[in-house]
């Protein structure tokens, strides 16, 4: 491990340190790659010897030059020779397959020491991924290395109890909830003093971040709770949990995703003090009722400088561009119109992506019935490179899947079913995981999780196939519910 | 908080290895905190802290090769291993314990594989946040963002809960789980017949199957239609990079600017003008005058625009440019400079300009203090790019303290051509120092022009004689009645004949470069002078000059008058016209 760089790779990394991350990212690829193919293949299979092979000789380069090629899992994050590997978005999928794989078998380091040979590695693979020993503990796979006498070169050491999460959903709603009562904290109270300091802040957005890490499907499917208080509040909220998992999706660094969430969480500042009878008002808008609506940017800007310039709060400047422009379009439309400044933030076409998405899907007075989460996905992207950021959108929307997690289905059986869960890969989005929520004959049950790529191992057809999505108000069906019980 | 430190420590009986391991992680402990203190007092490569963050480095590595993880809790003020008290400090000020425990840290893990590099970050880190006041720094939150790979810290959300004040109890909605699993839904017959019609063709999303193998392989494959394209990757990552590298106080700038353009309400209007007042000022502070700049041009297009629409907001704004013109203000721009010493002064001179001329009083101001060559040179280069728009603006730096700066001055007025830098130059003619008097003079006669030689003719008043003289050698455009009669005026009284010879040659000599008919007219008047009782040596002189220099002019109407004089009156002038008219043949 010697000669490697400091342990985080900072913005200004070194020639080094980028080179030590590119290979890093290249290991994580291939040994990914590898693990995949031989579930499916048998080693001598052309495909995947060839992938067997790239990944050995990588790992062979590697050992000629730093003695080890390590893995090790830390909780939401993974290190390749003590550099954390901060994954680009095409390398996520990858990346969170082989924290999902290595968690799975307890193994927090995975090392290769030299004298590795090809056949060793093979071994471990068939060992690591297939599918026969997939319930296999850390301790069989460790008495299994040693058997096959691959424990000289391959070295695996069970995960800490520091990185085990365990079931956390209750933990998740607390902190939902406890995330509303904090922005509710910050609404009321302003420059009135005793509010509370920004850390505090930013622990909330870190714990949102730890918890997406864990199990971001989850996450997703509590921002079905909707109108929760206040709709500002809640909106908030729901807000910043799609950012911090957007924005982590997109590369952001942790420091970037606590203030990216910050900017989220306080987006609506501004509409702490627009009268309710407005907010709230069914029909349509006068022209100066709109004014004031539309004033909800600058005031809240106006406040979070406040907030800034008395010195009590030291809120980022990226929070305030969000609460000026997440209703400006990428052409600069929309609202306010800019005098001078030309750009808006990347921040702020995160932001809005995740703003517009929560809106079109959250029952309001003036349009009591909300759109599905599908439809809501289909309305936006038809608004692409106009109003929102194309690469930034194509993003949230390969995160969200075709019928993104929350969405109410009917499936080929007749059941009804809640979808709980996405595959990362895009051509399975027409088959996630779903909770059934009603039998055949339409009776309502807490159903268990049906995954729908499923096969009867008979007919090789699939279990359950999607007929449509079903819009929940139409039959009274409360989705968040059945995320709220998770925790019970 | 909770006291219970103490009590832990009686519990269980120590077996003697227990009792060895606690031993050694209390060394470690207490080097720890030692190396932190000493880094505090001195610094990290102070020769102590040095020698203790070796020290805990040997003990520490040694201690993870033998047991591969070091695990210590927390308590309020002591830090456990395995149950075991190992290290206690209870002055909250300077207690490791307290202060991992205060954010709300429950334990911290050392694993095997620590780094040095690691170890020296999360000292630093410690130290910093022992500096920190309370509210400001979040060692959790640090430690969460470094990401260290072999220290973690563990902190549950329990925290947050005891943080957030408001009753959770009451925040958390009722689910009534019965519901779930209760009563019936019935289809819509849209959506039943959607049902039906799917089992028929086996269609909509659905049932299909593509052979599960297939669907697996193309997955080993690994690119899901998920992935961005490579020009879209590219884009990406220039927004990430973009963003990191954009400067958060121009964002401020503009932002600011742009809510005194939205705001109506005149109490918030004025709030946020006072925002805007606090950003000027930080950022004067900071030196970071390209954002400052900004923020003044932001503010006169405002009074451009807001002084038609709304008169009271644009009035208000001008009162905040008349603040930052102020002498309080400027007294502040000239501190940032002195302090902050500027690699780079352009973005200063570009504020500087923008406050309006009143404002170079600054830089001379700073000129005094920081005679550094560096801004010299910047400040002779700005003054150079702004002679063309306002010359009248640079002899504000111009006073007599500042000779040296005074001359750069003087000669950057003299490079640019027209009537208003040579007017400019003709103010140095009262109170300065012979020798600017000198400059300014020479400076003036390094080229022609009618506008030039008058404000040369005023320095033929100059009481030295040897500017005087300068004056006059210098001076080089003559067509100028004015300039003519001047000179006439001064040859034709009295007092020119009490002028030193080289003086009244000069004015001589000037005549002669005229070659004017008023000025050989005038020549010939000095020729015919009658040499008369009084001054008669020095009148001789003065016509015997006049001679010599018509000789030079050597037109032919110079001719005729050197002729006519070579007939009458005085001998030895009659000779010198001979003389002069001789060495033009000789020519
Ligand atoms: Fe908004
Ligand atoms: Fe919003």
């Amino acid at each position: 491990m010697d000669g490697s760089p400091s342990p985080t790779l900072a913005a200004g990394a070194s020639a080094p340190e980028i080179q030590t991350h590119k290979e890093a990212l290249l290991f994580i690829e291939h040994l990914g790659r590898a693990l995949k193919i031989i579930k499916i293949y048998e080693p001598n299979n052309l495909i995947a010897e060839r992938q067997i092979n790239a990944l050995y000789d990588l790992t062979r380069g590697v050992l000629l030059r730093q003695k080890e090629a390590s893995l090790l899992l830390r909780q939401s994050s993974l290190f390749f020779n003590g550099t954390r590997i901060r994954f680009t978005i095409n390398s996520y999928e990858i990346f969170k397959f082989l924290t999902q794989l290595l968690k799975k078998r307890g193994i927090g380091l995975l090392t290769f020491l030299p004298g590795l040979s090809r056949e060793a590695l093979q071994l471990f693979l068939l060992l690591l991924g297939r599918r026969a020993s997939e319930d296999a503990s850390f301790e069989v796979v460790a008495s299994e290395l040693k058997r096959l006498r691959l424990d000289n070169h391959i070295a695996v050491e069970p995960v800490s109890s520091f990185d085990i999460g365990g079931a956390r959903e209750a933990d998740t709603i607390r902190l939902f909830f406890m995330g509303i009562s904090h922005l509710k904290e910050m609404f009321t109270k302003f420059l009135g003093g005793g509010l509370p300091p920004l850390t505090l802040t930013r622990r909330l957005m870190q714990s949102i971040f730890d918890h997406i890490s864990e199990n971001e499907a989850f996450l997703l499917g509590l921002t079905t709770v909707k109108n929760f208080d206040e709709y500002t509040l809640n909106h908030s909220m729901n807000v910043c949990i799609l950012t911090i998992a957007l924005g982590r999706r997109l590369g952001l660094d942790k420091n970037e995703l606590a203030e990216l969430g910050i900017s989220a969480f306080f987006h609506d500042y501004g509409k702490m003090e627009l009268p309710k009878e407005i907010l709230d008002k069914p029909g349509a808008l006068e022209a100066d009722e709109r004014k004031i609506i539309e004033s909800h940017v600058y005031r809240g800007a106006e406040k979070l400088f406040l907030l800034k310039e008395s010195g009590m709060i030291p809120v980022p400047v990226g929070a305030i561009n969000v609460a000026m422009e997440h209703h400006v379009n990428i052409d600069l439309t929309g609202y306010p119109t800019y005098q001078k400044k030309n750009t808006i933030s990347f921040f702020s076409k995160i932001v809005k992506v995740c703003d517009v998405f929560d809106a079109l899907t959250t029952p309001r007075p003036y349009r009591p019935h909300a759109f599905r989460r599908d439809q809501a996905l289909s309305i936006m992207a038809a608004d692409t490179g106009v109003g929102f950021d194309p690469v930034i959108l194509k993003v949230f929307i390969n995160m969200m899947g075709l019928f993104p997690v929350g969405s109410l289905v009917l499936l080929d059986t007749g059941e009804i079913g809640i979808v709980v869960e996405n595959h990362m890969d895009s051509r399975l989005f027409f088959r996630p995981k779903v909770r059934l929520v009603t039998d055949r004959a339409g009776a309502k049950i807490m159903g268990p999780v049906a995954d729908l790529t499923e096969t009867n191992p008979e007919t090789k057809r699939f279990e359950r196939s999607i007929v449509k999505s079903l819009d929940p108000e139409e039959y009274r069906i409360n989705v968040s519910d059945y995320f709220l019980t998770q925790g019970a | 908080m909770e006291t219970t430190d103490s009590r832990r420590n009686e519990s269980p009986a120590p077996s003697r290895e227990g009792g060895r391991v606690a031993e050694k992680v209390h060394e470690i402990l207490s080097l720890l905190a030692r190396s932190v203190s000493s880094i505090k007092i001195f610094s990290l490569n102070h020769a102590t802290t040095r020698r203790l963050v070796d020290a805990l480095w040997d003990q520490l590595s040694r201690f993870l090769e033998r047991h591969n993880k070091l695990e210590i809790g927390i308590r309020e003020y002591s830090f456990f291993h395995e149950d075991r008290l190992v290290y206690r400090e209870e002055k909250a000020l300077k207690s490791l314990p307290f202060l991992l425990y205060k954010d709300g840290t429950k334990k911290i893990l050392f694993d095997k594989g620590l780094r040095r590099e690691e170890l020296l970050d999360f000292l630093l880190l410690l130290k910093e946040a022992f500096e920190a006041r309370q509210d400001d720094l979040d060692l959790v939150h640090m430690l969460w963002e470094r990401d260290y790979p072999h220290i973690r810290c563990f902190a549950p959300d329990s925290f947050l809960e005891a943080k957030i004040s408001l009753n959770l109890e009451t925040q958390t909605p009722d689910v009534d789980i019965s519901n779930l699993s209760s009563g019936s839904v019935e289809l819509t017959s849209e959506d039943r017949s959607s049902l039906m019609h799917s089992l028929d063709d086996g269609s909509a999303f659905s049932a299909e199957a593509d052979p599960a193998l297939d669907l697996e392989s193309s997955m080993a494959a690994g690119d899901g239609g998920a992935r961005l394209s490579h020009e879209e990757d590219v884009i990406l990552k220039q927004m990430l990079q973009l963003n990191r590298k954009t400067c958060s106080e121009m964002e401020m700038v503009f932002l600011i600017s742009e809510i005194l353009y939205l705001e109506t309400r005149p109490q918030q209007f004025s709030e946020a003008l006072g925002v805007m007042d606090r950003i000027h000022q930080e950022l004067i502070e900071k030196g970071r005058f390209d954002c400052a700049a900004q923020l003044l041009k932001n503010s006169y297009a405002a009074v451009a625009r807001l002084s038609l629409e709304h008169p009271s907001p644009g009035s208000l704004i001008s009162q905040f440019l008349d603040r930052a013109r102020s002498s309080e203000s400027f007294s502040l721009v000239k501190a940032s400079v002195l302090q902050n010493r500027p690699r780079d002064f352009q973005d200063f001179f570009d504020y500087i300009r923008l406050l309006g001329p009143e404002a170079m009083l600054i830089l001379g101001e700073i000129y005094d203090q920081l005679k550094t060559p560096s801004y010299t040179a910047a400040l002779t280069e700005y003054l150079q790019s702004r002679v063309r728009e306002d010359p009248a603006s640079l002899l504000r730096l111009a006073v007599p303290s500042r000779p040296a700066l005074t001359r750069t001055i003087i000669n950057i007025l003299g490079i640019q051509a027209g009537e208003k830098a040579a007017q400019m130059l003709g103010s140095f003619r009262e109170g300065w120092h012979k020798a600017i008097r000198l400059e300014a003079v020479r400076t003036l006669g390094g080229a022609a022009g009618e506008a030039r030689s008058r404000v040369l003719a005023d320095y033929l008043d100059d009481e030295d004689e040897e500017v005087r003289i300068a004056a006059a050698k210098n001076i080089r455009a003559f067509q100028d009645a004015i300039l003519l009669n001047k000179v006439r005026d001064f040859i034709l009284e009295k007092r020119f004949f009490k002028k030193s010879e080289q003086e009244k040659r000069a004015l001589i000599d000037l005549l002669g470069r005229s070659r004017t008919t008023e000025s050989l007219m005038l020549l010939e008047d000095l020729l015919k002078m009658k040499s008369g009782f009084r001054h008669r040596a020095k009148k001789t002189a003065t016509r015997l000059a006049a001679a010599a220099v018509l000789g030079q002019v050597g037109t032919p109407e110079a001719r005729n008058i050197l002729e006519r004089g070579s007939r009458r009156g005085n001998r030895k002038v009659r000779r010198a016209c001979k003389e002069a008219l001789r060495s033009q043949y000789r020519r």
